[in-house]
């Protein structure tokens, strides 16, 4: 007999249970849930553990100033977090794998929580000790790869072999995703990245339109046109995401918790300890002793 | 009832110094020093330093300096020490890899024991090849 341990997590839009072995959702839309029941955490909430990167890719939007989140501060958010109903936490940065003892902090959150545990990493630092460190400590990881072969080289100056080599030390350790952003250089490999996801096996490739930041306009209207032509013709063996970047009208995308308000759905917590709507907001609300009792108060604020 | 897979979804200056010596005893004292400060800054008071900001300098930090004979040294300077860098030496040459832009800790190291620095951009700079295949192994290598 199949035995599957569930989270729960109550919301306007019904009971949710969640297994992060699996990445199993199941909504159930038709149970009523009494407004003092829901649960209060975001859904989900993305940490950037360190602004630390190697890579000086021109539309990442993280800030560049040193930072870093202590570790001990982190373990009990996700405490808090996990009671309080959020369904789990990915770390990001910066890169993640850059922190120290990166896997000792997935390791504990796996171990004390229920949430599900996820990265977000540009794959150069995986290596088979780090990779055996983590197993069992997550539950998915996303692969940062920016177009293909010499796009890729050009956008992140690595070889682009080394990010073939981390999505096949990634395959052992847990499901895992690509992710691309999208802009006037990589529009045009859309078919290529489909095809290196499928290739490499991942579960789903998320694109990310390129938002804008002090560096870069983000991607243009024409670029934008030519995702959402792509996207609506698209027949790829890997399923596609697309990040909330205004372009979910125009695409086909499933709405997963019908009605879900943003702050609902997903907040960021930035490397210097700032609780923010999502990881591009200018502005949030410094995390003190709680970090339930910030995300009440950036909810109250807005 | 509806039922889907899938995870929450997330998304994410490259230094040399050159420091050289007149001396390898030099040289070597700078890097020993350098890897008491990175020992002192891995310690669990320099996880705090982004909670508590506004202190200046906490009481055991100053007294390692003392004992270190650091005292150009402040919290800042030692925190350096605490991200992810690399340090090596080569006779009298001590080379120091960051990608961090605060850089002061690292000279008030290379400084104190005499050296004459150099500081260049790895994006910028063509250093002989023998140095970026050990500044590019150093970057592609596991952290934890």
């Amino acid at each position: 007999m199949l035995s599957v341990t569930c989270k729960i997590r109550l919301s306007a839009a019904g009971v949710h249970l969640f297994d992060r072995d699996s990445g199993m959702n199941v909504l159930l839309d038709e149970v009523p849930v009494p407004v003092e029941q829901f649960s209060r955490a975001p859904r989900y909430l993305s940490i950037a553990l360190t602004n630390a990167c190697e890579l000086r890719c021109a539309y990442c939007y993280a800030p560049k100033h040193a930072a870093a989140l202590d570790r001990e501060r982190v373990v009990a958010w996700a405490a808090e977090l996990d009671a309080a109903g959020c369904l789990g936490v990915g770390f990001g940065g910066g890169e993640p794998t850059a922190y120290r003892r990166f896997a000792q902090l997935c390791s504990d959150i796996a171990q004390s929580t229920s949430m599900a545990v996820t990265f977000t990493t540009h794959g150069h630092r995986l290596t088979p000790e780090l990779v055996e460190s983590l197993r069992g400590a997550v539950h998915f990881v996303r692969l940062s790869v920016d177009g293909v072969a010499a796009t890729y080289e050009r956008l992140r100056g690595r070889p682009f072999a080394a990010v073939v080599q981390a999505a096949g030390l990634l395959g052992s350790l847990a499901p895992f995703g690509i992710n691309a952003v999208i802009n006037a250089d990589t529009v045009g490999e859309l078919d290529d990245l489909a095809e290196f996801a499928d290739e490499v096996g991942a579960s789903e490739l998320l694109l990310l339109p390129e938002q804008p930041t002090a560096a870069t306009p983000g991607i243009s209207d024409a670029d934008a046109q030519r995702l959402v032509e792509w996207t609506a013709a698209a027949r790829n063996g890997v399923q596609l995401a697309i990040s909330r970047t205004g372009l979910e009208a125009t695409l086909p995308t499933a709405d997963a918790v019908p009605g879900e308000r943003p702050l609902d759905a997903h907040m960021h917590v930035d490397a210097t300890g700032v609780l923010r709507p999502h990881a591009y907001a200018p502005t949030g609300l410094s995390v003190g002793d709680s970090i339930m009792e910030a995300v009440q108060a950036l909810r109250e604020a807005r | 009832m509806r039922i889907w897979n899938g995870y929450g979804s997330e998304h994410s200056m490259d230094l040399v110094l050159i420091g050289q010596f007149q001396t390898v005893t030099g040289a070597k004292a700078a890097e020993e020093r350098m890897e008491a400060l990175k020992a002192l800054a891995e310690d669990a008071w320099s996880d705090d330093d982004w909670q508590s900001p506004g202190e200046r300098m906490p009481r055991e930090l100053g007294e390692a300096l003392a004992e270190m004979k650091a005292y150009d040294m402040g919290r800042y300077d030692v925190d350096v020490f605490a991200l992810d860098h690399t340090v090596t030496r080569t006779g009298e040459a001590v080379r120091i890899w960051t990608d961090e832009s605060d850089v002061q800790g690292f000279l008030k190291a290379l400084l104190h024991y005499g050296a004459k620095v150099e500081i260049f951009s790895r994006h910028k700079w063509d250093e002989d090849t023998i140095t970026r295949t050990d500044a590019s192994t150093r970057s592609d290598s596991g952290s934890d």
